[in-house]
């Protein structure tokens, strides 16, 4: 077991529905984040981003293949222990500011709601909360009904509440998809702001170019698969466990589906020559 | 803390969801303890009604000892007080429940003089019981205090001594006036102690002389008596926990080895029986009604949580994203209809309180307890438990649902399982009415309380059918709707198809309105019932029993006092246990009685034929009569020749000897002494020779009939009239008279001597005799007012005859009188009166006539209203206000979640340009079906129960004729109540629409859809 590593997994597949109706979510997904990185799973819609974040979350159990969390097999564990790993390890921030809160309840009483499994006493709970509410920049709100709030306050005081319990990782699907860009912006440095300061590891799903470039790595999911991945500005395509690679998309102008190609193994990697009609490639 | 306040901001923030559910929760709470409160405080009541209208036997005991009277009353009385004491657990308990004992030592004073054996008493207390004429009570030996009847019949004096043959001269202390005997004190020895006042049978004429106890033991020879104890309970001290002791305190006494010789009277056993009867009359039908109630209550809550919980269905989802463990997870999204119920426990507790008290107030004994016992507390918490367990199986999807589920609204569907549901409710319903219709619960002879479960079962069983076919009727719309009529019906119709959460509405709606229709109709039905029965029984307003004095003329009276003739009606009644003659003026009975309760409807022209014309009574006033007569021809000769005459209020007809003829073809002139007149000629007769009894030919004529008065002979006014002599018997004889003579011929056979009556009434009388005792019979033989055979021709047949609505037959009071000659002693006279009763007891007062007790049907209908089924008809009116309650929640909830499943989507209809007239329509439409087709079938559901069950309702404790029973309710109250309920049902719909359409705005669109 490799403690520092936040997240792993190992040929994840998921397929939705019932027999003879099956989807396919995720086909194979290998994927591992440190402790500490930043990670925005990016993708078209229905690629299965949300699905791989929902894994990471323990809210689903895998076709086949593993999901490990902190160094724990999501699958072996049980409801209890699932909820326990929730309280310690994981915060969850959802795409819909209102789902994430009770909208009749206050900011403080939001965050006092997400500490209530935890063992801390009922000062620290506050204490704790108070503290959030301030790094949010709600702290003049700590009394007024969530519900109230503006849609940007409501996804803050939505990103305290998954902190409130110091998870080690922080789950973000879509985070600034309903926000307007001031708004964004804030929840975006909110969460690199965990990640600085706690060390906190975020994997982030979004369709959003400025959470993918605020984020230390993209990754890619195309067709249930990890396509490919963004390190410090670069892309890289990511060899399947079947040995499959998903080509970036401008790249089938010169390689269009159905193309035959010769894969020419070199020294450091291998190179795919289209062939053509006479059988020569060029 | 910051839980309770999250919870409280959850509960104001789902408002309306909190106020259905706590509603809900408070009627299931207050309708499991309003029965047993209820039956608790009603238990008290019905002992206490029992034990009140009972005789002073029904609720004491007199045990009487005969034998030497002096020294006796210490023995009895310990031996009396040991056996209580061991019946009923205790001294204390004896001295609560019992008033002081009443001790008395009977013996006689037999005064030579006079040849009277006067009764000589001493009566613990007496004094206190008695007032006085003159004088005072006895307090030193040998003082006695006399009755003013019987001063004046020897003319003694206050401070006068008499001399008895016992004990020397007593001393009059006092001359009394005879108390009302009628009070627990006497024990129902008035007869005994006052006989001049309250004539029996063998009764010495004279009223008792009272004294010390003293002047009893210096009597010499400790003379034969009766010593007696008696005790008649202190009814407001006696608690239904006393009952069965009391029950079987019969028993004990009368076989103690302590009392062996004691007489012991006492109607306890039979009154406890009748307190039990009432009680257990009562009480199955608090179960059942509480128990359908309940599970109304139980079903509705189940709904309403459902609805609840899964509008919650995100906020579990969130928890549960927490962190929160399934424990806390549960709590939390239950947390709100658990508090809701654990408020509803004690709040509920109260108000069914509260209200079993304004129930109680109303309907009970006045001064009845109303404690909220621990049997109330006890169903408030099975009430509670049972909606905790609602509550936990309507939530259980939604918190077992993942919360990926939860999100992407593709979790299992909530019908998935619902016909399963519905199996189990129908097969539950069908087994319960196939066990009733098995069980003979339901035959219409038989009456049991069980039969209240088929309204609530047929309800179920109908409305889980008509639930599943409201979505298919609605299917089967849809290509009309489609093809023409525009928008609104067609979401309407389509909206209902697809929404399973209408169609538990419409179920619990339909058993709720069910129980209301077929609750409404039995009390409805029980109330006239009870109307009808009470008024046939008593006979009519007001029945005033009385005593006129044997030569005062009632129905002369009644006259007098009414000349109007609707407001009363003398009334002689003699009841011969198989049949009741009941002896009326008929013009005036036929306005008087209750004859409609009876299902008569024209009394005055049945009541017209009981009095044709007959001659007057012949009546005898002097001091003797001569009668004059030609002998033509008599065989065999010397036969006896008498006059049979009745005197005022004598019980047998007096012959006066006329002598013997032993002549023909003479004229004779027999007279005769009279003696008690005015007397009434029976009849003439003549007798053979007892040496020569045989048959007897004749052939006479009388020519005159006269008494001597004032020392001259008068004949008697229309003695030989036509007509006014008859022979009945069935003899060769021939009557007829002109007026101047009877001219009378006859053959009797041996053992029947032939006799010539006075016809001064038809023979035989005519009657309206209940159908029952008639049968097809044109003649009936009964017993007249004097007790004796008395024929009637039956001219009118009716269902119920008042006062005696199976076996009554009612007779002319006139000629009734006169087939008694007079003698109404075994008779009950009674005054009839519907109208100003007060005028008429003035009016009887002023004459002089004693009115010994008054009865109203009002009253009977009280009291019956106050028997065990009286009172849990009541409660079936209170089940149907619970159930109307019930409905209009089931109602509201269907409103309400119509109004949050439509507000998206009819915000969405309303951006895209469907007019806001449209949408109304849409929604009226869709709860007028829904709500309309509940109540409906409901409506039929209740009222097809009224035809299976409504017969097997119990009504009564002793079930009366069944003539007068009808089993259909009030058309005009059951059209009042369900027209007007769905009037209100209608508005509602209308006022839900129109609210809901206000709060349909583009603000919606902002939200997710419900």
């Amino acid at each position: 077991m490799n403690v520092d590593v936040a997240v792993r997994c190992d040929n994840l597949v998921h397929v939705y529905g019932t027999p003879g109706a099956e989807v396919a979510a995720l086909r194979g997904v290998d994927l591992v984040v440190k402790e500490g990185e930043t990670v925005a799973l990016l993708g078209p819609s229905g690629a299965g981003k949300t699905t791989l974040l929902w894994h990471l979350a323990g809210l689903l159990k895998p076709t086949a293949g593993a999901v490990e969390v902190a160094g724990k097999r999501l699958a072996t564990l049980s409801a209890a222990e699932l909820a326990v790993l929730r309280v310690r390890e994981i915060g969850v921030v959802l795409q819909n500011p209102g789902r994430n809160l009770l909208p009749y309840d206050t900011a403080i009483g939001n965050l006092l709601f997400a500490q209530r499994p935890t063992r801390r006493s009922g000062a620290a709970k506050r204490r704790r909360a108070h503290a959030l509410l301030d790094s949010v920049g709600l702290g003049g709100a700590a009394t007024r009904r969530a519900g109230r709030l503006s849609g940007g306050e409501q996804q803050r005081l939505a990103v305290a509440v998954a902190l409130a319990n110091s998870p080690g990782l922080l789950l973000a699907d879509e985070p600034t998809s309903q926000l307007d860009p001031v708004s964004a912006a804030a929840v975006i440095d909110l969460i690199r702001a965990a990640n600085e300061e706690s060390g906190t590891t975020v994997v982030a799903v979004s369709h959003d170019a400025a959470v993918g470039a605020a984020l230390g790595r993209t990754v890619t999911i195309r067709d249930g698969r990890v396509g490919s991945e963004g390190r410090s500005g670069e892309d890289y395509v990511v060899v399947g466990r079947d040995g499959t690679v998903q080509l970036p998309p401008e790249m089938l102008d010169t390689l269009p589906p159905g193309t035959l190609a010769r894969a020419v193994r070199h020294d450091h990697g291998v190179d795919l020559r289209r062939i053509y009609d006479a059988g020569e490639s060029q | 803390m910051t839980g309770a306040l999250t919870l409280l901001r959850a509960l104001l923030h789902r408002a309306g969801t909190t106020v259905v559910i706590l509603v809900v929760a408070l009627c299931a709470t207050a309708a499991a303890t309003v029965g047993p409160t209820y039956y608790v405080a009603a238990r008290h009541s019905i002992l206490q009604d029992t034990l009140t209208a009972t005789s002073v036997v029904g609720r004491g005991f007199q045990a009487v000892r005969q034998g030497p009277v002096q020294s006796s009353i210490g023995a009895l009385d310990s031996n009396v007080t040991h056996e209580l004491d061991q019946a009923l657990g205790g001294p204390a308990t004896v001295r609560r429940v019992f008033a002081p004992a009443v001790l008395a030592l009977e013996a006689t004073a037999f005064f030579p003089n006079l040849g009277e054996n006067v009764p000589l008493v001493w009566r613990t207390d007496v004094c206190a019981h008695l007032r006085f004429r003159s004088g005072r009570c006895g307090t030193a030996t040998g003082e006695v205090a006399v009755s003013a009847s019987l001063a004046a019949l020897n003319h003694w004096q206050t401070g006068q001594r008499v001399q008895a043959a016992r004990g020397g001269p007593l001393t009059i202390s006092g001359i009394y006036l005879p108390p009302d005997a009628s009070g627990d004190y006497w024990f129902s020895r008035g007869g005994v102690y006052f006989p001049a006042e309250i004539p029996i049978a063998q009764a010495a004429p004279y009223d008792a002389l009272f004294t010390p106890h003293a002047t009893i033991d210096v009597l010499s020879g400790n003379p034969q008596g009766s010593t007696v104890i008696a005790r008649a309970l202190d009814v407001p001290r006696v608690t239904p926990a006393d009952v069965d002791a009391l029950g079987r305190l019969d028993s004990r006494l009368n076989n103690a080895s302590l009392l062996n010789g004691v007489a012991v009277a006492t109607g306890l056993s039979s009154t406890v029986d009748t307190v039990h009867s009432s009680w257990s009359s009562l009480s199955v039908p608090v179960i059942v009604v509480t128990a359908e109630l309940l599970v109304l209550t139980w079903l509705l809550l189940f709904l309403v949580v459902t609805d609840a919980v899964e509008a919650r269905g995100t906020e579990i989802a969130l928890a549960k994203l927490r962190g929160y463990g399934a424990a806390r997870a549960f709590f939390f999204g239950l947390g709100e209809p658990l508090t809701l119920l654990a408020l509803a426990l004690p709040a509920g507790a109260v108000i069914g309180w509260a209200l079993t008290g304004v129930l109680s107030h109303v309907l009970l004994r006045a001064g009845t307890p109303v404690p909220l016992p621990g049997l109330g507390w006890a169903g408030a918490t099975a009430a509670a438990a049972g909606g905790v367990a609602a509550v936990v199986v309507a939530a259980r999807t939604t918190l077992t649902r993942p919360v990926v589920e939860q999100w992407r609204r593709t979790g299992r569907k909530a019908t998935d399982r619902g016909w399963v549901f519905d199996a189990v409710v129908l097969t539950g319903a069908a087994a319960g009415l196939a066990q009733l219709l098995i069980g003979g619960s339901l035959g219409s002879a038989k009456h049991s309380a069980l039969a209240l479960l088929v309204p609530g079962l047929l309800g179920l069983a109908i409305a889980v059918v008509g639930s599943r076919l409201l979505p298919v009727i609605c299917r089967a719309w849809f290509a009309r709707t489609r093809r023409r009529g525009g928008l609104g019906p067609f979401l309407a119709v389509r909206h209902i198809a697809r929404r399973p959460g209408g169609t538990r509405t419409t179920m619990i709606l339909a058993t709720a309105v069910a129980l209301a229709t077929f609750s409404l109709a039995a009390w409805s039905v029980a109330s006239n019932n009870r109307a009808r029965v009470a008024e046939v029984t008593v006979g009519a307003p007001t029945v005033f029993s009385v005593a006129p004095d044997i030569r005062t003329d009632l129905g002369a009276v009644v006259d007098h006092i009414d000349p109007g003739g609707h407001a009363a009606s003398a009334v002689e009644t003699f009841n011969s246990g198989q049949s009741v003659l009941v002896a009326v003026q008929p013009q005036r009975f036929a306005a008087v009685a209750h004859w409609k309760a009876g299902f008569v409807s024209a009394p005055a022209a049945l009541l017209g034929g009981l009095h044709p014309p007959a001659p007057d009574p012949v009546v005898l006033q002097g001091d003797k009569v001569r009668v004059h007569l030609d002998v033509n021809t008599l065989q065999p000769a010397a036969d006896r020749l008498s006059l049979d005459i009745v005197a005022t209020g004598a019980s047998s007809p007096t012959p006066i000897d006329l002598g013997v003829i032993t002549r023909q073809h003479v004229s004779i002139t027999r007279v005769g002494s009279l003696a008690g007149c005015p007397c009434t000629v029976r009849d003439l007769q003549f007798s053979p020779p007892a040496s020569r009894p045989g048959q007897i030919t004749g052939d006479v004529t009388l020519t005159g009939l006269e008494v001597l008065r004032a020392g001259s002979w008068q004949s008697v006014p229309h003695a030989l009239d036509a007509g006014q002599w008859s022979d009945t018997a069935d003899q060769q004889v021939a009557a007829d008279g002109n007026g101047q003579q009877v001219h009378w011929s006859f053959f009797a056979v041996i053992g029947i001597p032939p006799t010539l009556s006075i016809h001064d009434r038809p023979d035989p009388l005519p009657a309206v005799a209940a159908s029952a005792i008639a049968g097809n019979d044109s003649t009936l033989t009964l017993s007249g007012l004097d007790g004796a055979d008395l024929t009637v021709a039956v001219t009118g047949r009716v269902a119920n005859v008042p006062a005696a609505p199976a076996n009554g037959v009612v007779v002319d009071l006139t000629y009734a009188e006169r087939a008694a000659f007079g003698n109404l002693g075994p008779a009950t006279a009674q005054v009839w009166v519907r109208g100003d009763r007060e005028r008429i007891r003035r009016g009887l007062q002023a004459a002089h006539i004693p009115i010994l007790s008054t009865r109203t049907s009002a009253e009977a209908d009280a009291e019956l209203t106050r028997q065990g089924p009286g009172l849990a008809s009541v409660l079936f009116l209170a089940d149907a206000g619970a159930a109307a309650v019930l409905a209009a929640l089931a109602a509201v909830l269907s409103l309400s979640a119509a109004a949050r499943r439509r507000r998206y989507e009819y915000a969405a209809l309303a951006a895209t340009g469907a007019s806001r007239r449209t949408l109304f329509t849409a929604l009226v439409l869709e709860q007028l079906v829904v709500v309309g087709f509940g109540a409906l079938t409901g409506v039929g559901a209740g009222l097809l129960a009224v035809v299976i069950a409504g017969r097997s309702v119990p009504e009564f404790v002793v079930a009366p004729v069944a003539a007068l029973l009808r089993y259909g309710p009030s058309p005009l109250l059951m059209v009042l109540a369900l027209g007007g309920g769905f009037v209100l049902l209608l508005t509602s719909a209308g006022l839900a629409a129109a609210a809901l359409l206000r709060s349909v705005t583009a603000e919606q669109l902002r939200e997710a859809p419900a």
